[in-house]
């Protein structure tokens, strides 16, 4: 697995809204893909119904994986392809390492894959001595400067043409220029010399299809074919969820996905991939590997509640409209996914102790059900996690260990709004006692522990003299008095 | 069936066990079909001429086969070598591509037009494929048929078949496409459901190998400002001949 730095994202989040370029790069994408988007889902045959068609395309798959995985595999295998079933990071990444040595791999391309980020195969690969070039231009700019991508589909989106511009001149010993143009030329010329001499390319797999028999790789570069088509032996790594049933599935999701990545009516390539090349063919590697990863997903699909996840499609669409993402950035969620969908799944794969700050974090204002291309429901889990979380560990599915105040706190409450007489006098003290703590402009700015985390960020309105049931009271009498 | 596979999927199985009530779509699954009828009265020339405009594609309508040879040559006399070593043209060896006579007019240019060699006889050796190699890397255009094109999105459909490498419309610096209007699907609908009919019927219809290909490589990566030309070809042209009036 690659590092988990979950636990940081209150300073990663601090740090993220203090950094102004980050702040206007952010801004900027999210206030050019997002409503690009929107119009594209209103623009098709179907109608704005189609994101429901993506999710019962997508759910109907999911339910189906079994079947769906063994007929996949079987015919990658009978055009020999070599499927391999890893349960867990450390499986897929070994299995990785055992083919490069078998095929004296010394140098990798890499298409763009999050789920090869989640395994941690670049570190592992070059631990083993190999080395691994990203070719996509955002992962390239981020492998340059020793980063971690902060979004899944436009990986440096942190970074500006300026920051760009200081690193090719350090790295790739080209003058200094500002022109995107120009250093994306740059780019294609350092690379194209990585793709005709590497000896294995490594890609992911968008959607594979169980009909067909084909893992499927989108990219508008083109990184992702020359990665798959030069070198002499393929490895393609897959999310076990990542497959369809039929072919016309794919006649929605694709479309469904250029929208949503890129506010595009179409990605630039689509390449399906079934197996190493035949006798006939000029080009293509010689060996096909398909890795299929579980890593705990059977987990989350053994779960009712959160089973919904696996039918994203990692578009980030809901990352270009979160409020949260667009002011602390990528980074922060400590992990290889970010934005509303990293704040579910991250917690699910990693530990709900360990990442609670994910789902914690975001504001369940549902702007990312809606911008979602098929229509998955975000804040119902967030929402599900959170009370999982606070239940503390009665299940033997997800759960976390809650808080021992929290708990306090809300069993005392439950006490005391049972007696009304003891809730009534408890109120009354409040009320009265409050005019100790600290004010400003008829607000309370600070609470006593363990209370000071809701001031923290926020003032609160003080509690009125007289409660609802006095004022009530007070009401009725009155109106008696009056008829 | 190796045992890790038979493990992992009982894990999958054993995790299906349990039903989810979450997540539920309001459509079902076999209905979709249904809902999903292809658009077929549709002008196809006219939405792919737009859609090719939205793509960054050059489109060029031609009115025969020898329209569309001089309308190649004319591609390959405007467009210069990206680098120096790029001093020729590749084709694929293709029916279409063969009645074109675009050969005679880019040799007579001074560039030197190589066709991807086909033997059927036997299966390649290291060595065919080392000179293709070579072949493709110093061409500066590579010209393709294709199976169809989608005119919603301008989406060129092309399968390996021998003879007709992807490369040739990948490594090159400009990719030229030559196809027959009838050869135009009205819409993705459209297209997928004559790929599974002929799935149906042919479980490798799909060779190992078949990319969609919409535009010329690009990449917003930085700054979100639009380049051409990423890895992939800068350009793209497409030849529409027109066979169907």
């Amino acid at each position: 697995m690659t590092a988990i730095r979950t636990e940081q994202y209150k300073a990663a989040a601090h740090q993220g809204i203090a950094d102004k370029h980050l702040q206007k790069a952010l801004s900027g994408f999210q206030h050019r893909i997002a409503p690009a988007t929107a119009q594209r889902y209103l623009s098709h045959g179907e109608g704005p119904q189609i994101r429901q068609m993506g999710h019962a395309i997508r759910m109907h798959a999911v339910e189906h994986l079994d079947r769906l995985l063994a007929e996949l595999a079987d015919k990658i295998d009978a055009r020999g392809g070599q499927v391999f079933f890893a349960e867990d990071a450390d499986a897929a990444v070994a299995y990785a390492l055992e083919v490069a040595w078998q095929n004296k791999v010394q140098r990798v391309v890499k298409g763009k894959s999050m789920v090869t980020e989640e395994i941690g195969l670049n570190r592992a690969m070059e631990d083993a001595g190999i080395e691994v070039v990203e070719t996509d231009l955002g992962e390239y700019i981020i492998q340059l400067a020793g980063e971690h991508p902060s979004h899944i589909i436009a990986p440096a989106i942190h970074k500006t043409r300026e920051d760009v511009g200081r690193l090719f001149k350090e790295k790739l010993g080209i003058p200094y220029t500002d022109d995107p143009p120009t250093l994306t030329w740059a780019a294609r010329k350092a690379l194209r010399e990585k793709f005709l001499s590497a000896d294995m390319g490594v890609s992911g797999c968008n959607l594979a299809c169980a009909q067909s028999g084909h893992i499927t790789t989108l990219s508008n570069e083109g990184n992702i074919r020359m990665s798959t088509t030069l070198p002499r032996v393929h490895i393609a790594f897959m999310g076990m969820e990542r497959v369809v049933d039929k072919l016309r599935d794919h006649a929605v999701l694709f479309r469904l996905l250029s929208n949503a990545a890129a506010a595009q009516k179409m990605a630039g390539y689509i390449s399906y991939i079934g197996g190493p090349r035949q006798s006939y063919q000029e080009d293509g590697p010689r060996a096909f590997h398909l890795v299929i990863i579980d890593n705990g997903r059977s987990r989350i699909l053994a779960d009712p509640e959160f089973r919904e996840i696996l039918c994203c499609i990692r578009c980030a669409a809901c990352l270009n409209v979160c409020p949260v993402y667009g002011k602390i950035g990528g980074h922060a969620y400590g992990f290889t996914y970010t934005g509303p969908v990293g704040a579910v799944v991250t917690p699910l794969l990693v530990g709900l102790d360990r990442a609670r700050h994910l789902f914690f974090g975001e504001t369940l204002c549902g702007a990312c059900k809606q911008a979602c291309p098929v229509d998955i429901d975000l804040p119902r889990m967030l929402l599900a996690l959170r009370r999982r979380w606070a239940e503390g560990r009665k299940t033997d599915g997800f759960a976390g260990s809650g808080s021992a105040i929290e708990h306090l706190a809300f069993a005392a409450w439950a006490e005391m709004v049972r007696r009304p007489s003891l809730y009534r006098s408890a109120r009354q003290m409040a009320a009265l006692s409050q005019v100790v703590l600290p004010h400003s402009e008829g607000c309370l700015t600070r609470l006593p522990f363990p209370f000071d985390g809701w001031t923290r960020g926020r003032d609160l309105a003080p509690l009125s003299r007289r409660g609802f049931v006095d004022r009530w009271q007070e009401r009725v009498k009155k109106r008696k008095g009056g008829s | 069936m190796s045992i890790n596979r038979r493990r992992f999927l009982d894990r999958v199985r054993n995790a299906l066990h349990r039903k989810t009530t979450h997540g539920q779509a309001h459509i079902r699954y076999e209905d979709l079909a249904a809902a999903v009828a292809p658009d077929v009265s549709a002008d196809v020339l006219g939405i792919l001429a737009a859609s090719a405009v939205e793509a960054n594609i050059h489109m060029t309508r031609a009115a025969d086969h020898a329209d569309a040879g001089r309308a190649i040559a004319g591609i390959v006399r405007e467009t210069e070598a990206e680098w120096a070593h790029q001093d020729a043209v590749i084709s694929w060896d293709h029916p279409l591509l063969e009645r074109l006579n675009v050969k005679c007019l880019v040799e007579a240019t001074g560039t030197e037009f190589i066709v991807t060699h086909a033997d059927h006889s036997g299966p390649l050796t290291t060595e065919d494929r080392g000179a293709f190699r070579e072949q493709v890397m110093r061409s500066r255009i590579g010209i393709t048929s294709a199976d169809y094109c989608v005119a919603e999105t301008a989406t060129l459909v092309v399968r390996t078949r021998p003879g007709q490498p992807g490369a040739v419309n990948l490594v090159p610096s400009v990719h030229v496409a030559v196809i027959l209007a009838s050869q135009i699907l009205p819409d993705f609908v459209s297209l997928y459901a004559l790929l599974e009919k002929q799935q149906a019927s042919d479980p490798d219809a799909l060779a190992h190998r078949m990319t969609l290909i919409t535009g010329p490589s690009k990449t917003g990566d930085i700054e979100l400002v639009m380049v051409r030309g990423a890895h992939g070809p800068r350009a793209l042209h497409l030849v529409v001949i027109d066979d169907l009036t």
